[in-house]
């Protein structure tokens, strides 16, 4: 259901839970101009609200509601930056007597659009705690040496593009950045521009909240739609000599390495699923050719791994080694993607990966939160590819279909970009 | 035939759920909760045995001692068999596993999508057969030193033990559950075959399964490993009383390697005495939420002054034979904390806990615990926690629905009768 061209709200049935859920996504193009702010007002916003003053205020009302919780988060999918707001609540035939979806949706609402503000501005306490509280998150990135390496590996192999820009930012973008005009923007670009998606999950179709949603005022002032798109490039081919080597000094006991690949595999397409299976076979379990082949057979490292971002069509490498043994464990984690282009595969391995991918893919029925996430990816995906994929068995079960070529061509489509390595040198 | 006998089905219509109850020929019992419809899948063995079952009385009548941490000594050594490491085969077969050792009890595990019924069988090999040679066991000595060691180096570890032996004199919570270095040395394969002979034989276990899958299923494989063996009788554990010593306040300063804003631990010893195990522990978890949680004037002043940060914890631990509420964290003046929480509870002795907020909490807890029926694997291991205490998940959550505001109050005073220990780690200085 369309409540105009912005804002988008569906209803997900559940039948096995206890809780249902709402989850409100807010979409826009990822940019540096205003990832920062994006980030800063999710967060200033669930400090308080013109009804609930403060966060004891919302913690005591979450409590009169069944001990809910408002879970916050930001992301980017492929080129979209995700500002995301969910609670679930407890399903009314757990509690007689009380209407939880209608209270949960009021209260979640109330957070998003209805924020404290003093002299027509956000409240100045709350906008400079969480402004430091951003900054202060932002540095400490540094702290976890594996997601930092894999940030860091983005922002050089992506440095032209918008997928290079960290989700949430970086403190420069917030130096000049005054409440005032913080607060200019959530009413005229965060409140008006953006693409708004909202999932219910429940046993019973809630017509008076979809209603209630419908008519909600603040959510009929979003305009035209805006585009958004993943950044997904086709058939990018590097020639050797200009894949980029990139390594940076830290005090670190395991360098971190990260291989970035362009994966060449269309996101809207089968080629999706065949290059999943690929990169389950190559470093998806503690199976697979990576972990085996880099971690026990040469104790190069202490992990080896990798993983597929499908909207933006990238595949990662990733490995903790001794810092001086950076060239043996490039060469061999070459040797591993080498292997499955060359047909180097039993199976075994390629059923044990489709089975293990598809029952991965069933058990996100098992949460009121996957079902949500499912949902709205899905409806990404159709909006930008027109992949008509709706139902998780029909997702699962498409990985069947998967053969032994396909791999092998999804793995010869993969192309290398960049080589990135965090403490430890590359000469 | 199976050797399952007494099979009930008890029914809980509200919640939509159903546990089974069976008891084997062999002493062992098994709770079952069927999930239908759900990917995942939870089983594990808990033996009536932990770190508190030191001292106790062999059937010839003589005493007989194990060394500290020979309990989780053990948990180690159960992986172990010469041809294969059983965790490895677990992963292999898809499953996350693992085993915890506690005071009073030790739980095997496994959680997977798939290949339940092969994982179950390890499962069951795991605590059944394992075989302890001399060599191995040396070897787990340096493994479980390092683990120890690793222990001692964390400040808000030494904080909160510190802080456990000022609060009991003469009780295995002052040990630490995985020894002293000196202790395991002690321990030989021969010492962890007696132990386990005695304590892991089927009387004094417990399976728990929760998931998607038959009970016959469930049997079956249970009687491959248990058919046509007989209950044995488990050695009497000589365990300290719990002592009802009211205590007077006490601080203790530990100088520690490099903390960069003190570190404190503050322990209330619970002098509640004749309780209702189920009913105090969840009354513990009310209480440190309407006194001290975030929905609180007192914590949102402390927060605003300063004197906490988001690192301040709270919990409420309780065991057969000791129980505390515990706060912990950072702050530059942890000796204002202590007092501001001194404070709180004299006020609150004279004025009460808020009954409203009181009553929210209660039900926002019960609600907690009905999420937790959402996950074969959160449902199992809290079955699992409850098997020995003569509880299953659906009893404790009609728990909430008895628990009154008044039994709060009332137990609020009876927790806090005594005065608080207060551990405090601070940085060592250069001399």
């Amino acid at each position: 259901m369309k409540i105009n061209d912005r804002v988008t709200v569906k209803y997900i049935k559940q039948d096995k839970l206890k809780t249902g859920g709402i989850s409100v996504f807010f979409c826009d193009s990822l940019t540096k101009e205003r990832a920062y702010k994006n980030t800063l007002i999710q967060s200033v916003l669930s400090r308080g609200t013109e009804n609930l003053k403060t966060a004891k205020a919302i913690t005591e009302r979450l409590q009169e509601l069944y001990g809910s919780d408002i879970a916050t988060n930001v992301d980017k999918r492929g080129e979209i930056q995700v500002i995301s707001f969910a609670a679930d609540f407890v399903e009314e035939k757990f509690a007689p007597g009380m209407n939880l979806i209608r209270e949960t949706t009021e209260l979640i609402f109330d957070v998003i659009f209805n924020p404290l503000t003093e002299n027509g501005v956000f409240c100045k306490s709350y906008f400079d705690r969480e402004k430091e509280n951003l900054n202060d998150y932002i540095l400490s990135l540094k702290n976890e040496k594996r997601s930092y390496a894999r940030m860091r590996l983005l922002q050089n192999m992506c440095e032209n593009e918008a997928y290079g820009i960290f989700e949430s930012g970086s403190i420069s973008d917030g130096e000049k950045l005054t409440n005032e005009e913080l607060y200019d923007y959530y009413k005229n670009y965060f409140l008006k521009k953006m693409n708004v998606y909202i999932y219910i999950c429940s046993k019973e179709e809630p017509t008076e909240i979809l209603e209630y949603i419908k008519n909600y005022p603040p959510l009929k002032n979003f305009g035209e739609r805006s585009e958004v798109k993943t950044g997904y490039v086709e058939n990018r081919d590097i020639p050797y000599e200009n894949v980029k080597h990139i390594a940076e000094p830290a005090e670190v006991s395991q360098a971190q390495l990260q291989i970035g690949f362009r994966a060449n595999a269309n996101p809207g397409n089968d080629e999706y699923y065949a290059t999943a299976v690929m990169d389950y076979i190559l470093g998806g379990s503690s199976e697979s050719k990576l972990f085996l082949n880099v971690r026990e057979k040469n104790s190069l490292a202490y992990y080896a791994a990798s993983s597929y971002i499908r909207l933006k069509g990238l595949l990662i490498i990733y490995c903790g080694i001794a810092p001086d043994k950076y060239d043996d464990a490039l060469d061999i984690c070459l040797l591993q993607l080498k292997a499955i282009r060359d047909g180097d595969f039993t199976d075994e391995e390629l059923q044990n990966a489709k089975a293990n991918i598809a029952r991965g893919v069933r058990s996100i029925d098992d949460t009121v939160f996957g079902k949500m996430n499912f949902s709205f990816n899905c409806d990404i995906r159709n909006e930008i590819y027109d992949d008509d994929v709706k139902s998780i068995e029909e997702y699962a079960s498409k990985f069947d279909n998967v053969t032994r070529e396909d791999v092998i061509e999804a793995a010869k489509r993969v192309c290398l970009d960049t080589v990135y390595l965090l403490g430890g040198s590359n000469e | 035939m199976s050797d399952f006998y007494d099979i009930e089905i008890k029914e809980y219509p509200f919640l939509e759920e159903k546990i089974y109850f069976a008891k084997h020929r062999s002493g062992l019992k098994l709770k079952f909760i069927p999930k239908k419809g759900f990917q995942k899948k939870y089983a594990s063995c808990t033996f009536d045995f932990g770190a508190a079952n030191q001292t106790f009385i062999l059937s010839d009548g003589t005493i007989h001692e194990s060394p500290l941490g020979t309990a989780h000594f053990l948990e180690h050594k159960m992986f172990d068999r010469p041809d294969k490491n059983i965790l490895e085969q677990f992963s292999k077969n898809c499953a996350d596993s693992n085993a915890g050792t506690s005071y009073s009890y030790t739980t095997y595990y496994f959680s997977c999508t798939d290949n339940f019924e092969k994982n179950f069988r390890l499962l069951l090999e795991l605590v059944k057969n394992p075989v302890f040679t001399e060599e191995s066991v040396e070897k787990e000595k340096g493994i479980i030193a390092q683990e120890i060691n690793m222990y001692n180096d964390d400040p808000s570890y030494v904080a909160s033990v510190k802080a456990t032996e000022a609060m009991y004199k003469a009780n295995p919570i002052r040990y630490d559950i995985a020894g002293t270095e000196e202790s395991i040395d002690n321990i030989t394969a021969e010492e962890l075959k007696l132990i386990h002979g005695l304590f892991y034989s089927p009387s004094n276990m417990v399976i728990t399964v929760c998931g998607d899958i038959s009970p016959e299923t469930i049997y079956e494989i249970t009687d491959e490993y248990f058919a046509g063996l007989s209950p044995i009788s488990v050695p009497k554990t000589i365990i300290d009383k719990e002592e009802d010593v009211v205590l007077d306040k006490k601080q203790i300063l530990v100088n520690h390697g490099d903390v960069s804003m003190p570190l404190f631990f503050i322990g209330y010893k619970d002098n509640t005495m004749d309780y209702d195990f189920n009913k105090l522990h969840i009354a513990g978890d009310i209480i440190k939420e309407a006194a001290f949680g975030k929905g609180t004037d007192f914590y949102e002043k402390m927060y605003e002054e300063s004197l906490i940060n988001q690192e301040f914890y709270k919990y409420y631990d309780m065991d057969r034979a000791f129980k505390y509420m515990a706060f912990g964290g950072e702050s530059k003046h942890p000796e204002t904390v202590c007092e501001r929480i001194e404070e709180e509870i004299s006020r609150i002795k004279k004025e009460g806990l808020p009954v409203k907020q009181t009553r929210d909490i209660i039900r926002s807890e019960a609600g907690s615990m009905l999420r937790e029926f959402n996950s074969p694997v959160a449902l199992g291991r809290l079955a699992a926690s409850l098997a020995l205490k003569n509880s299953d998940p659906f009893e404790f959550f009609k728990l909430y629905d008895e628990i009154t505001t008044d039994y709060i109050e009332k137990t609020f005073d009876t927790m806090f009768r005594g005065e608080p220990v207060l551990s405090i780690i601070e940085e060592k200085k250069a001399d």
